[in-house]
């Protein structure tokens, strides 16, 4: 439930800066719903794609960067 | 060299070291390798290096309480504060509190960003996009999610002071385009970010073509005042605090207040408001005002006041939680029944400590007990 009320802030806070709140998604699904899990990913990765690149991101970006995968 | 910097080298050569201010300094009371005296003498010895490695150069609340009593003025939180810079691109950062949230915030919104921020206007009052009066709301909105838990809502305080505009005949600027007004982005040594907010905001109020900005929060107010001519150049617009324009114009704008039960009340002078920006009196004058209010002072006050504990949202610790204690039961010693802050973070800091304290004052923002003692018509 806190898990619950975190992400309803969090979407106030994207809210009040303008972003879109549809770029976070909170979902119960349980370790044996592999495939509720796969569908839930996909449709976000689709609508995500859809929603385009975040207007926010900059070149330099130091927040929202992930970090580079280490050639292993 | 840093001009800043510069300055403060030529304060520090007058250092006799007479340890007033470690003496009076909250910080040094509770973590006994905290001392201004000696990070001022590292520096003197060249052992600069020291300083800009340490823990102790984010420590420091700024709080000036060791400036207020320097015998030759050396202005300790300038001093840190032109560190803080260097030791930040060196790689010594601040520990953030609450995960770093309103730091990411306000490093959002050196950006193109769209907020949706005046809300709560549109419910509590009315304003316009452009005229005279600007009214610089700050953090709040976030805040009043941030700290919910704590049973807090800091946008009463805009509220409130949206309701005393109003009443007053004022319909203020308020807008979706204000950013954060970088006072925490400073005091972290962080000044990209700071110049960005900074630029940001006075296109923002140019635009608006107001003459006059307004500030509830004292942090917003000095950091306008003090910090961005500095850093930005002189301003085209008039800087006031909201007590300053409260006890300026509320005595002849036909505003009546009434008598209420919790009548004796103790003020807490913020840092910022206070020992930074000078403005002790217009809070006073604006209690004292209000029929049957007995305005009681604690043992520090004024210039002598006790710090909230933490600055810029960053290194909360047992110290900043023994400060913040030990100023609630000065607060309670004085027998009042509420204890008024005029800043949203001394409201948040010492509610945040009184949670988990047994104590029965009742901690209200000035402007939100002001609004509650307007006369019902």
């Amino acid at each position: 439930m806190r898990c619950k009320k975190v992400i309803e802030e969090t979407r106030e806070i994207l809210r009040l800066l303008g972003i879109d709140e549809r770029r976070l998604r909170l979902k119960w699904i349980s370790a044996s719903e592999g495939m509720v899990f796969a569908e839930e990913i996909h449709d976000f990765v689709q609508q995500l794609q859809t929603l385009g690149l975040n207007p926010l991101k900059t070149d330099a970006d130091p927040i929202l960067d992930l970090p580079e995968k280490k050639s292993s | 060299m840093d001009p800043l910097k510069h300055l403060t080298q030529k304060q520090i050569d007058y250092c006799m070291e007479c340890g007033l201010c470690t003496g009076s300094c909250p910080v040094s009371r509770e973590l006994s390798n905290f001392s201004p005296r000696q990070m001022i003498k590292q520096v003197l010895l060249d052992l600069e290096s020291d300083l800009m490695n340490g823990r102790e150069i984010w420590a420091c609340l700024s709080c000036a309480a060791c400036s207020e009593r320097c015998p030759v003025e050396i202005d300790f939180p300038e001093f840190i504060s032109a560190r803080r810079q260097q030791a930040r691109d060196a790689g010594n950062v601040p520990q953030e509190s609450h995960h770093g949230v309103l730091q990411t915030i306000a490093g959002l919104q050196t950006r193109e960003v769209n907020q949706q921020r005046t809300y709560w206007a549109r419910e509590a009052g009315v304003f316009a996009d452009t005229g005279d009066v600007f009214y610089f709301v700050g953090c709040l909105p976030f805040f009043d999610v941030t700290f919910r838990y704590l049973n807090l809502s800091p946008l009463d305080t805009a509220r409130s002071v949206l309701t005393l505009l109003n009443k007053m005949g004022v319909e203020p600027v308020i807008s979706d385009h204000e950013r954060c007004c970088g006072h925490d982005a400073l005091w972290c040594g962080d000044h990209s970010t700071f110049r960005r907010l900074a630029e940001l905001n006075l296109e923002v109020i140019r635009s608006s073509g107001a003459k006059t900005v307004v500030f509830s929060c004292p942090e917003g107010y000095v950091t306008f005042k003090k910090y961005y001519p500095q850093h930005v150049g002189e301003l085209p617009f008039e800087v006031l605090h909201m007590t300053e324009f409260l006890s300026r114009e509320l005595p002849n704008a036909g505003v009546s207040f009434q008598s209420s039960s919790n009548r004796t009340v103790t003020y807490h002078d913020p840092c910022r408001l206070g020992r930074l920006a000078g403005v002790y009196d217009p809070p006073r004058q604006l209690l004292e005002s209000l029929p049957d209010t007995v305005l009681v002072e604690m043992e520090r006050n004024r210039q002598y006041a006790l710090c909230c504990g933490t600055s810029a949202w960053m290194e909360c610790s047992s110290c900043s939680k023994a400060i913040q204690v030990e100023r609630i039961e000065e607060a309670g010693q004085t027998g009042a029944q509420t204890l008024i802050t005029a800043c949203p973070k001394c409201q948040i800091h010492l509610s945040c400590a009184r949670s988990a304290m047994d104590s029965d004052i009742e901690i209200i923002d000035l402007y939100a007990y002001l609004a509650m003692r307007l006369t019902t018509e």
